[in-house]
């Protein structure tokens, strides 16, 4: 018998695994478990995720190093190196971080703890890093294992030694992850192409996306002042958005996010921006929020650009925001909560690509890291995503030139055609029933 | 080549203290020029979290309801009502009825600042724009926020500390901790904040504007840190807000403090100061002229004792400068004068043993808990342990 709950397994790095795991929070079997954090996790494998954050984060912000930043992020993009897909070819030998993820499981019994604790309640267990699900799926035993996949591209460190022994089931946030794991060797039958699980709260129903329709059409209106973007699809938005008609231009503005992400490597990129459109959040041409993520640093460095730029009013009569809180879950809500009013979501490449499927365009940061690189190309494939056209000081022209032009308005709605937006009830239906419809129009996707 | 070094080192150690001895000289406590009080007294909450009884409790509470500035309030926090501090609290408010005074029950938590536990409860009540935190132990006089109101309003700062002086001493133990607070740690803070534009608050009396808290949500934003002062100072700065030292220096009142007790406190600061900034804190032992000198007699066998000697002379006698310019007034008995350069001694070789502890051991026993701090005082150690595992 298939019961509605399910094992929810997340870590502590960065916050990409966790804001993928957190829509499913309804589910959770005991709320999401944090694996890798001291309380969770035995003090024995706890230095090695320690050990395992403290690269990460390294490498996060290696790059800003003097002089040895370069070579050594250039020495860890090698690490982590994703093959590239064409030309087409069997890919399932296993490379050296698989090896040594293996000999972490076996020898040091990595994520040992988890797998207790998991073993004690026999339902689905549901995990958004490649770690616990593998070595959950080593184990003998009913339950199921599904790895959530959080970007549009993966290392085959994702997958196992042996990929088509294995019975670990893979979520796909997109196309490209099934056709990667196909490479990999992992059999089709356990490749759901569910997509990226998203806030409910940002969608609405399954069946209407009530919430996401009508903030998406509210964005449309913004981002197109000119009215170039509807001139060339009107009637499509009108029928997929279930509206009547589009009013008239009218003077207003527009609202932009950037988020920092959570090592706060993109902290002076803010400084810069908040000093480029300094004058046209003064004129109320744009509303700027800023996403500081958990990081209490971030957060002052933050303020200090607001005040030293003279902008402490603009953040009294709402033109600029800034979210952060300590707490990680009363953030992830914050943020999804601005998404709502986001009509452009500035950040780098990462798990918040997928979130162009809300309808919202992605202007992307710089990349970090190959994943990212990936995300990056994947999003100008669908054209949700947008260059900056310009440098950083020079914001205030070309993000204005974006706008008026209709690029982001047209960003913004071929994310919602073309990503899958209802991962989070996809992957509630398949934990319900063991499977799950991929769909075929953007309201069933 | 050592012995060059070892004289050179303790040279340039007893120069530092002569730099703090100067900027106490120059920045001491004294009657300013008449102040200007203005018809604008913006209205000031002083804050004063309270946890059993301290030295002269009574008279340094008293001393801040004699304040003869003309809008303020008290707010004071305690974890129960039944702290022994209360009667006195009641007894003061049946003395002085025209002050507003509020006490709260704030309870306590484990797992964070009790500190800053109580000023974010206290906070809710304070009907001030200015917040004014100060410490059981502090005692002031009748112009002090007059003074402190006015150099707020002139520099523009958010954020307004003050120098400490140590006064009371009536044990050994208590003349070496005010000597401390003197010239280590209020030199420190003037010359720091004078020479360098560096804030080093120290958490006795800090004047804060409620509207620039708030951007940070108030106290709890600060909970997670056991050295809430310096993180503080640090968040303000760095969020772009204006510090300033007063120059109006604050009587931190410790009369019977035992060596045990003097020990244990000055290990509770020296953690803090290792996890707050490790370089400078590796660097301290350099600023320990006695202890240093030690090594003297080991390089220099021949006039090493003498030198010896020389060094804790002249630390001696910097110590005794700061010591009269800052306390002497304050009734200290003479028999301190003749116990000094002992005192000065005994001090710096405690300092000296405290100095080692804070690198095995990063639990720190206040109000009868032991805290574990991790990098900037974080209380649990890890980043994660509130951010993550309290959500």
């Amino acid at each position: 018998m298939r019961t509605a709950g399910a094992w929810v397994v997340s870590v502590l790095m960065g916050l990409g695994h966790l804001r993928a795991a957190y829509p499913l929070r309804e589910i959770a079997h005991d709320g999401i478990i944090l694996y890798g954090s001291r309380r969770s996790t035995p003090p024995r494998e706890y230095r090695i995720w320690r050990r395992l954050r403290k690269i990460y984060y390294f490498s996060s912000n290696v790059g800003k190093v003097p002089i040895l930043g370069k070579p050594l992020l250039n020495l860890l993009l090698a690490i982590q190196r994703i093959q590239p897909y064409y030309p087409r070819r069997d890919l399932s030998g296993p490379n050296t971080a698989v090896c040594y993820l293996n000999r972490l499981i076996v020898r040091k019994g990595l994520c040992s703890g988890l797998l207790e604790r998991l073993d004690g309640v026999a339902l689905p267990r549901v995990h958004s890093f490649f770690a616990t699900a593998l070595a959950a799926a080593r184990r003998p035993g009913p339950a199921e294992d599904y790895l959530l996949i959080c970007d549009s591209d993966i290392n085959r460190v994702w997958v196992p030694r042996d990929p088509r022994a294995g019975r670990l089931k893979y979520l796909a946030p997109c196309t490209q992850v099934r056709n990667r794991l196909l490479a990999y060797g992992v059999p089709s039958e356990r490749i759901f192409l569910a997509g990226f699980p998203l806030p409910k709260e940002n969608i609405g129903s399954r069946e209407r996306l009530e919430v996401l329709r009508e903030d998406l059409f509210q964005r449309l209106l913004r981002l197109d002042p000119k009215r170039k973007f509807f001139s060339y699809h009107l009637r499509s938005v009108l029928g997929w958005l279930d509206q009547q008609e589009v009013p008239p231009a009218g003077p207003g503005h527009f609202n932009l996010t950037f988020a920092i992400g959570g090592a706060g490597a993109q902290c002076e990129m803010a400084r810069v921006i908040l000093q480029s459109l300094k004058a046209a959040v003064e004129a109320n041409r744009i509303h700027v929020t800023v996403s500081a993520g958990i990081n209490e640093r971030v957060y002052e460095r933050l303020l200090g650009f607001i005040n030293r730029l003279n902008l402490g009013g603009e953040v009294e009569n709402g033109r600029i925001g800034l979210v952060y809180d300590r707490d990680v879950y009363a953030y992830l809500e914050k943020f999804n909560r601005v998404l709502r009013s986001t009509d452009v979501l500035w950040t780098k490449p990462s798990e918040l690509s997928f979130y162009c499927a809300l309808g919202i365009p992605i202007l992307m940061a710089p990349p970090i890291g190959i994943q990212e690189e990936l995300n990056r190309c994947w999003l100008r494939e669908i054209h949700a995503g947008v260059e900056p056209a310009g440098p950083l000081p020079c914001t205030h022209e070309w993000l204005f030139d974006l706008l008026e032009n209709g690029r982001l308005a047209e960003a913004a709605w071929d994310g919602f055609l073309k990503a899958r937006k209802l991962g989070t009830y996809k992957i509630e239906e398949l934990i319900r029933t063991g499977a799950c419809s991929e769909g075929s129009s953007p309201l069933e996707q | 080549m050592i012995k060059i070094a070892f004289l050179s080192l303790t040279v340039f150690s007893l120069v530092v203290y002569g730099v703090f001895l100067a900027f106490t000289l120059r920045f001491r406590p004294r009657k300013e020029a008449r102040i200007d009080l203005g018809s604008r007294f913006p209205r000031v909450t002083i804050l004063k979290p309270l946890k059993n009884l301290v030295d002269d409790l009574a008279e340094n509470l008293e001393s801040y309801f004699t304040l003869d500035y003309p809008n303020y309030e008290i707010i004071f926090g305690l974890d129960t009502l039944d702290d022994v501090s209360l009667p006195l609290i009641r007894s003061l408010q049946s003395r002085f009825p025209d002050v507003p005074v509020t006490v709260m029950a704030t309870g306590h938590s484990d797992a964070e600042n009790p500190k800053i536990f109580k000023l974010a409860r206290m906070e809710t009540a304070a009907t001030g724009d200015l917040l004014w935190v100060t410490d059981a132990n502090t005692r002031v006089t009748a112009d002090t926020l007059n003074y402190l109101e006015q150099e707020c309003r002139r520099s523009g700062a958010q954020v307004l500390f003050s120098p400490i002086r140590g006064v009371g001493s009536r044990t050994l133990a208590s003349l070496m901790e005010n000597m401390s607070l003197n010239l280590f740690t209020s030199g420190n803070i003037l010359t720091a904040w004078k020479m360098f534009g560096q804030q080093i608050i120290v958490g006795k009396s800090m004047l804060i504007e409620k509207a620039a808290l708030t951007h940070f949500g108030g106290f709890s934003y600060f909970s997670e840190f056991l050295a809430e002062d310096f993180v503080i100072g640090e968040a303000f700065e760095d969020g772009g807000f204006k510090l300033a030292c007063s120059s109006v220096w604050i009587d931190n009142v410790s009369c019977s403090t035992t060596t045990r007790a003097f020990f244990r406190r000055m290990v509770r600061w020296a953690k803090l100061r290792l996890r707050l900034k490790p370089g400078f804190y590796v660097m301290e032992v350099l600023l320990n002229p006695v202890a240093l000198s030690l090594a003297l007699p080991l390089f220099c066998p021949a006039r090493g004792w003498l030198l010896l000697a020389a060094v804790m002379a002249a630390k001696a006698a910097i110590e005794f400068a700061s010591y009269r310019v800052l306390t002497w007034r304050s009734g200290e008995p003479l028999l301190h004068l003749a116990l000094l350069p002992l005192v000065v001694i005994l001090k710096d070789l405690i300092l000296l043993a405290v100095y080692f502890v804070p690198f095995f051991s990063r639990t720190i026993v206040w109000q009868g808990g032991g805290i574990t701090i991790g990098r900037r005082t974080r209380i649990g150690g890890h980043r994660e342990r509130l951010a993550f595992e309290g959500a």
